[in-house]
């Protein structure tokens, strides 16, 4: 996957956000995972292998404790790839 | 006839033989295990368990599902043994306090488990054998002594009344319950046919800790039907992409993703790779709103409902839309009646009682029939219908039980808090937290409070699973609704009842 910019990854991570949950809201960083989509954290848990698949980059589980909103989501995956 | 687990697992052995049995899936890859090779590796197990003199000894397992987990599982029933099943996301503390009330010899323990084991204090010996050290272990000649041959006719001499199995299910007091299950027990629940349609590959996600999550896969095996492993739930949709399994177990919180995936999958999900026939959900209220979109593409879906002190024959219903909300009938070997409005249930598979709790096995288990504590009713055709919970347990849609009093307990040493009350609202949990203010506070000083309330619920959420966690604080100035003798008084309508997960982690005064 060719390098990607800080924001290139944050908007790719709601895409996949749009795309896993099939959502008709506007997503943004603000947008909170639970609260607003309304996820169970088991869909939270799946897309993290989503996630996975398009930034070919290992995501713990663990690391969900503290993810709220798609910002944290962002946050995390960049975390990770740097 | 099979008297016991060990005998039962050799007639398994026979019957597989030649076959693949597992698929896992590990980095990515999949890997099949045949049945040759899953029955040496519990022997060699076996064999280290005995040298270690665990045989007939209370033996732990923790760890994530994987086919190391499933041998480690069958080499304690190989060994005489007895197999307590330890949930791996319990913390140091707690995994001391099993330890010490159940009286457990030894544990077996992979590497996501290994820092809890390591760190916990049960105040007595404790053989730890990280499931790695089986690694090392060739399939050596093991000459058979007297000593070994005696060894082995006990363990298949072991009478169908011993206990065999114990697993832990939460209780209405918040203090988890040690489930018993002898060797007859647990043969009927995994022989009782309850799953007999001709399934070719079984995925299974739901957790080996859990009564349901062993009891399907055992049955899996004695059906001779291949059982997918995936390594993380994260791997879901990958694992039924490339391991294929045309029947799989999920709980009701899995539904909406699953059903959005397959709405464009085309039939089965073959548009996705997958080849999905049947899916069973149990462990909560199943949500009949995505029924139909798995029937439009021709799965079935079979509804479970059980209660894991009934062990393992439990309902199996397949839904229609004509009835979304029945558990079904009784399947055989199952006698079912409503007293007063609970639903009991009496079947070969059902729990011997609590472990060093015969006070709390009395309240439930009376001549064979146990008390579900689930409300239910019967129409004129038979069907039966679950109306309520009789105590307070919440049960998510994931179907973990969360009792509120426990997650109350949490708070018990907090001084902000005065009183609190869990339990759900809008379908989430939440607490109602009645502050301790100083007296004669200044608003700043009350803001104060309720800042350190919060953060000490955002603190004590960090140390549970996502499912456990406060998902919404309603601060309450007034008193806490109780009864005459100052019980809180738990309202049926959205508290005690079925939760959605979610998190909503805004705070709300009334």
């Amino acid at each position: 996957m060719k390098e990607m910019t800080e924001q290139e990854v944050r908007n790719k991570v709601l895409e996949v956000i749009v795309s896993s949950t099939e959502t008709e809201l506007p997503v943004t960083e603000q947008t909170e995972l639970f609260g607003d989509l309304g996820l169970a954290s088991v869909e939270v848990f799946v897309m993290l292998g989503e996630l996975e698949d398009v930034f070919d980059v290992e995501i713990p589980a663990s690391r969900l404790g503290c993810v709220r909103t798609a910002k944290d989501l962002c946050d995390l995956v960049i975390d990770l790839i740097s | 006839m099979t008297e016991n687990i060990r005998q039962l697992l050799e007639q398994i052995e026979r019957q597989t033989a030649g076959k693949c049995l597992f698929r896992c899936r590990r980095n990515g890859i999949i890997e099949e295990v045949s049945s040759e090779c899953f029955f040496e590796q519990i022997r060699v197990r076996s064999r280290i368990f005995l040298r270690m003199g665990l045989g007939g000894k209370k033996i732990g397992i923790m760890g994530r599902n994987s086919c190391e987990w499933m041998i480690s599982f069958c080499a304690v029933f190989w060994s005489g043994s007895v197999a307590v099943l330890l949930d791996r996301e319990l913390r140091e503390e707690e995994l001391s306090g099993l330890v010490k009330r159940v009286e457990l010899d030894g544990i077996v323990y992979d590497r996501s488990a290994a820092g809890v084991v390591c760190e916990s204090s049960p105040g007595k010996e404790l053989q730890r054998i990280p499931m790695s050290v089986f690694e090392d272990e060739a399939s050596e000649e093991f000459g058979e002594s007297e000593n070994w041959k005696a060894e082995q006719q006990r363990i298949r001499n072991r009478k169908p009344e011993e206990l065999a199995c114990i697993f832990f299910t939460s209780g209405t007091t918040g203090i988890s319950k040690a489930v018993m299950m002898s060797e007859h027990g647990m043969i009927a629940g995994i022989t009782s046919g309850i799953n007999e349609r001709n399934y070719e590959a079984f995925l299974a996600v739901l957790p080996f800790h859990h009564m349901a999550g062993f009891i399907m896969i055992l049955n899996t095996m004695y059906l001779g039907t291949i059982i997918c492993i995936a390594d993380d739930l994260k791997y879901f949709f990958q694992c039924l992409e490339q391991m294929k399994p045309d029947y799989v177990a999920v709980v009701p919180s899995m539904l909406p993703m699953l059903a959005r995936k397959v709405k464009r999958g085309g039939p089965n999900g073959r548009n996705l790779g997958w080849n999905l026939h049947s899916i069973h959900c149990g462990g909560a209220a199943f949500q009949s709103e995505t029924l139909q979109v798995f029937l439009d593409q021709n799965i079935t879906v079979l509804q479970g409902y059980g209660a894991s002190e009934a062990g393992g024959i439990g309902f199996l219903w397949e839904m229609t839309p004509d009835r979304p909300d029945t558990i079904g009938k009784p399947p055989k070997g199952m006698e079912v009646r409503i007293t007063d409005g609970e639903l009991y249930l009496r079947s070969e598979s059902v729990m011997m009682g609590y472990y060093g709790d015969e006070e709390g096995t009395q309240e439930v288990l009376k001549d064979g029939w146990y008390a579900t504590g689930d409300l239910c009713r019967q129409d004129e055709e038979g069907y039966l219908y679950l109306i309520g919970r009789k105590k307070n347990l919440i049960i998510l849609s994931n179907g973990e039980n969360v009792s509120p009093e426990e997650i109350e307990r949490w708070f018990a040493s907090c001084r902000e808090i005065k009183e609190i009350k869990v339990g759900t609202e809008q379908n989430r949990i939440a607490a109602w937290i009645c502050p301790q203010y100083p007296e004669n506070a200044s608003e700043s000083e009350k803001a104060a409070v309720l800042d350190m309330i919060r953060d000490t619920v955002e603190r004590c959420n960090q140390r549970v699973p996502l499912y456990k966690q406060i998902q919404k604080v309603i601060i309450s100035e007034r008193a806490l609704e109780k009864t005459a003798s100052g019980k809180l008084i738990r309202r049926d309508k959205g508290e005690g009842g079925i939760c959605d997960e979610g998190n909503d982690r805004t705070g709300s005064q009334e």
